[in-house]
């Protein structure tokens, strides 16, 4: 009997705490869910517009970088050598002499940019990627000079170039049998270098072109000096074109959204 | 009977809901992952492959210039001994400065000495190697 109480009188002891001990109760239970998935929720979709911010655009950069390589390409029409355009050709580039250029980059807005201006445009440019390549801008002049042969018979130019083009004019007594550039023969004919009646040129190359005057390539990276050998009496004078060519270094910028 | 929660109690002790406890665990868990998303993502890698192009264009510019005094091009003009390396080392400086855009910075490494600043590391750089008939010829540029 006397154990029973105080048995009793314990577990009322030990009952007395656990009116005040928190426990799970199903509301709190219900908001605590509700507002893990709501945080849940809310993060996903954080976490899928940095997902879709971060969108890289590889077609974008693909366009581009293809247009840019086609447009620095050693063998187009726009390019002289590789890296270099023609300011000539490069004047006249338009959206579809763009497109013959690079056929690929058809469905493509594109924008190309030399220096500060815009030459080409198609399309409407947004925000695409920008390819950017370092090229010389080439422009080629012409420059005569006249040689008289009765008082010498070697000139050197100038300036370097690639071609010379050549007008012989010649007493009657007098023909001008072998022209050398730097120590080369690159004209030789026994009854004169212009005349009519055989090809004058040494390599195939040079001789007499479609317009009939004499056309000699010469290497541009040295100083070309011309020398003529005449036979006869020695008077006359060659009329010597050269095309020198200035170039200055721009940026291609090219634009791109597909 | 014993009745559930129904006594005296013997002294106050506050505590902590432990569904409080948890969802509070379980969010700051959640906004940890969303805080990873938030600082950003990496940025891909394009300015390597600019670099390249930039390099690239560089040495396909000096390999077909020609030379100031005497040589093919400028590049073997530069690369056939030490003695002339040295003579047109400054020239050579200029131009690749020229050649380049002014927000890069370039080394340009030869068999006989090198040209413009010391790379660095750390940055993305781009490197292009052209070989001339005396020996190679390597850029590197980056962004300054």
């Amino acid at each position: 009997m006397r154990r029973r109480q105080e048995r009793k009188e314990k577990r009322e002891r030990t009952n007395s705490t656990r009116r005040e001990r928190a426990q799970a109760n199903l509301p709190v239970l219900a908001v605590a869910l509700v507002l893990l998935t709501t945080v849940t929720t809310v993060s996903v979709a954080l976490a899928d517009g940095a997902l879709g911010s971060a969108d890289r655009d590889p077609a974008d950069r693909r366009v581009a970088d293809a247009v840019a390589d086609r447009l620095v390409a050693a063998d187009t029409s726009l390019t002289a050598r590789a890296n270099v355009l023609n300011e000539s050709q490069l004047t006249e580039l338009d959206a579809d002499r763009l497109d013959a250029l690079v056929p690929t980059a058809r469905d493509a807005a594109i924008r190309v940019r030399v220096g500060d201006e815009t030459l080409a445009e198609r399309g409407r440019v947004t925000d695409g990627a920008t390819v950017r390549r370092v090229v010389l801008v080439t422009n080629r002049t012409s420059e005569a000079r006249t040689l008289d042969l009765s008082t010498a018979t070697t000139t050197t130019l100038p300036r370097r170039t690639d071609r010379v083009r050549l007008d012989i004019q010649t007493g009657p007594q007098t023909t001008v049998q072998t022209v050398r550039a730097n120590d080369r023969v690159v004209l030789h004919n026994e009854s004169g270098v212009g005349s009519v009646d055989g090809a004058s040129g040494v390599d195939g190359l040079d001789g007499v072109d479609d317009s009939g005057e004499l056309s000699v390539r010469v290497s541009r990276y040295e100083t070309t000096t011309l020398s003529f050998e005449t036979a006869g009496e020695g008077n006359g004078n060659v009329t010597v074109t050269y095309y020198p060519a200035r170039t200055t270094k721009t940026v291609v910028a090219v634009t791109a959204d597909a | 009977m014993r009745e559930r929660g129904v006594s005296t109690p013997t002294r106050e002790r506050g505590q902590l809901s432990l569904s409080a406890i948890e969802a509070a665990i379980g969010v700051v868990l959640i906004l940890g992952v969303a805080a990873g998303f938030g600082l950003g993502l990496p940025q891909p890698e394009t300015q390597a492959a600019q670099l390249d192009a930039y390099a690239t264009d560089a040495t396909t510019v000096l390999s077909s210039e020609p030379p100031r005094h005497g040589g093919a091009t400028r590049l073997s003009e530069v690369t056939r001994s030490a003695e002339s390396f040295e003579r047109e080392r400054d020239a050579l400086e200029r131009r690749v400065g020229r050649i380049l855009p002014e927000n890069l910075m370039y080394r340009l490494q030869t068999d006989h000495g090198s040209v413009g600043y010391p790379r660095p590391a750390g940055v993305p750089v781009g490197h292009s190697t052209v070989t001339t008939l005396h020996g190679e010829v390597t850029i590197w540029v980056w962004y300054v």
